[in-house]
């Protein structure tokens, strides 16, 4: 297996990373088990899970750990007696690490990310409407996947988005599993009595950044038909602003005006849509059809 | 009455009932009272937006996917979650307005779910269980027996699969009784029961009712052009032009006849003595059947 560097990031962990070897380096971020405190002193942000303050991210789970993030460089995890790895995993992974990108000035996009030719093309959304299934279908089509749930989105030096690919897995419901023709026997259950695999791929041949190329946001509505609507203007950024991964985490952590500079350089470089498809049926091959025809417009 | 000498309460102000009792004919109105246009709203634009069962919204205050989370633990977030949106968007002192499906029900760990601390007053939509169970049949494209005994299900809730995720979260209903009971003996003079008959016969001096509730502007010729604007045949007009995005997705239309008493045209007498054996107490109660047992509407 190929070492890589999730976000092109280097990491020495007590708790193992898909696809990722401990780095002989320097590491960038280091990840270790201890004492992680109860509340932030004064936070800044106080959601129903999560405490921010500028330099510090504090995510309490009472049944699976508390995840403190200090700095973009140092997260400490304190599972619950008994907890399995796959679960400490799976909110290290998305909250815990969007909040990492953030503190190091990445922008974290919730969604999926394929590779059309040379470009980076992300599938953002609300989650339910079929970002990943989507992703793992266009892969099925022969777009590389590049990342899943979390998009790290880094400024070049010449001012342009390049897209950071990250962990090599992709989470899928059993429906769209069965959807996708891909078999969940064998496959691990993201946690204990949810219908939500882990799909581990292949060693990718995108380890470089990528350049964005466009945000497709994917909504589901209630009429028969699809569309593709282009979007122009302020309401790039505001897609880009919604997209952004849970958020009100930007402003605990104090970076509103650095956020909103990231989102207008970056919509000035790319080309959002917005794609709508039926609620009902969720017919992925017809969806599949609409955004590739899109892709070579 | 919105009071401000009660401990321990939010800013929340819902638009609560179990489904097809009114809440979406009354969202129309008020959406059209405090924007005051002079041409009616969009379908698609009706306020409050904010919707207690949505999955983002959750996903947004907890700072965690709902999608990593069991049922359980999203039912135990959710007072919190409301907490949250009462103290973040109220914190001008402003009425936070939302509109929930959920019954007044305890979490499994004995907490009341639509938080008193969030609440500060609600208006309670209710309508003769003999047409819900026609309207709701149609919505949920069932039959009227299947849907007859789910009314009668203490376990019946919105959204739930446990194979796949939407866009909302599960939301119990349980019983029509149990629902209607566990919200209006609940929050005493804070709440205001709008029931749909009344909607419909006399409806100018029952929406007049609500405004004075909500302390919103009671101004006559406001009041009569939003009732305009909300008139059941301009809100199937504009379901036909555009879709209505709230509408299930195997119902052929959201907005059918808006009336009350189609039941008579529609139900066995058979069905009617189930509804009546499930739910006779609360429909006594309610003004429904008289003490004779006789219908009333």
């Amino acid at each position: 297996m190929t070492s890589i560097k999730p976000f092109g990031l280097r990491i020495q962990s007590e708790i193992e990373l898909p696809g990722c070897v401990n780095t002989d380096s320097t590491p960038d971020v280091i990840i270790r088990l201890g004492g992680v405190p109860k509340n932030l002193h004064n936070p800044k942000l106080t959601l129903a899970c999560t405490q921010v303050s500028p330099d510090s991210f504090l995510l309490s789970l009472d049944n699976i750990a508390r995840y403190l993030v200090e700095n973009g460089n140092s997260i400490t995890i304190e599972p619950v007696a008994g907890v399995g790895e796959e679960e400490i995993r799976l909110f290290l992974m998305s909250s815990v690490w969007s909040a990492l990108l953030l503190q190091r000035g990445i922008l974290p996009l919730h969604g999926s990310c394929i590779r059309v030719k040379e470009r980076a093309i992300v599938i953002g959304g609300y989650s339910g409407n079929g970002k990943s299934t989507l992703a793992v279908a266009l892969m099925q089509a022969g777009y590389p996947l590049i990342s899943d749930e979390l998009c790290g989105v880094t400024i070049s030096e010449n001012s342009q988005p390049l897209i950071l690919p990250g962990f090599r897995q992709v989470l899928l419901w059993k429906d769209s599993l069965e959807k996708l023709g891909i078999e969940s026997h064998g496959l691990l259950q993201t946690r204990p009595n949810i219908e939500k695999y882990i799909l581990p791929l292949e060693d990718s041949d995108t380890i470089e950044p990528v350049l964005l190329g466009g945000l497709y946001i994917l909504s589901v509505i209630n009429t028969p038909t699809y569309q593709v609507i282009p979007i122009h203007g302020i309401s790039k950024v505001s897609m880009l602003v919604d997209s952004t991964y849970r958020v009100k985490h930007v402003g605990g952590l104090g970076l509103n005006v650095l956020h909103f500079k990231q989102c207008t350089g970056i919509a000035k470089s790319i080309e959002v849509k917005n794609i709508e498809r039926p609620t009902y049926p969720f017919d992925i091959p017809a969806l599949v059809r609409v955004i590739t025809e899109d892709f070579s417009c | 009455m919105l009071r401000d000498d009660i401990k321990e309460q939010g800013h929340i102000v819902w638009f609560s009932s179990y489904p097809k009792s009114g809440n979406t004919w009354f969202r129309a109105f008020y959406t059209n009272l405090i924007r005051n246009l002079d041409k009616p709203a969009g379908v698609n634009e009706l306020e409050p937006r904010l919707l207690a069962g949505s999955r983002n919204l959750f996903d947004q205050y907890t700072g965690i996917e709902s999608s990593d989370l069991n049922e359980n633990e999203i039912e135990r977030l959710r007072p919190r979650v409301f907490e949250i949106i009462s103290r973040e968007i109220g914190k001008e002192g402003n009425p936070v307005y939302m509109k929930i499906h959920d019954a007044y029900t305890k979490t499994s760990l004995g907490e009341w779910l639509v938080s008193p601390k969030a609440t500060k007053a609600a208006l309670y939509f209710i309508r003769n269980p003999l047409d819900v169970a026609v309207s709701f049949a149609h919505h949920n494209s069932c039959s009227i027996d299947k849907m007859i005994e789910k009314m009668g299900d203490e376990n019946y809730a919105l959204n739930f699969k446990a194979n796949r995720i939407g866009n909302q979260l599960k939301q119990r209903l349980t019983t029509w009784s149990n629902h209607v009971t566990g919200w209006i003996d609940q929050l005493g003079d804070r709440l205001h029961i709008m029931r749909y008959e009344d909607m419909v016969r006399d409806t100018l001096n029952t929406f007049t009712k609500a405004v004075n509730f909500l302390e919103l502007p009671n101004d006559g010729e406001r009041i009569q052009k939003a009732l305009r604007f909300s008139d059941i045949r301009e809100l199937q007009k504009q379901e036909e032009q555009y879709g209505f995005k709230e509408k299930s997705q195997s119902a052929a239309s959201f907005f059918r006849q808006g009336k009350s008493g189609s039941w008579r045209e529609v139900l066995t007498s058979s069905q009617v003595e189930r509804i009546i054996g499930d739910h006779g107490e609360v429909m006594k109660r309610l003004g429904y059947l008289n003490e004779k047992g006789e219908l009333l509407f």
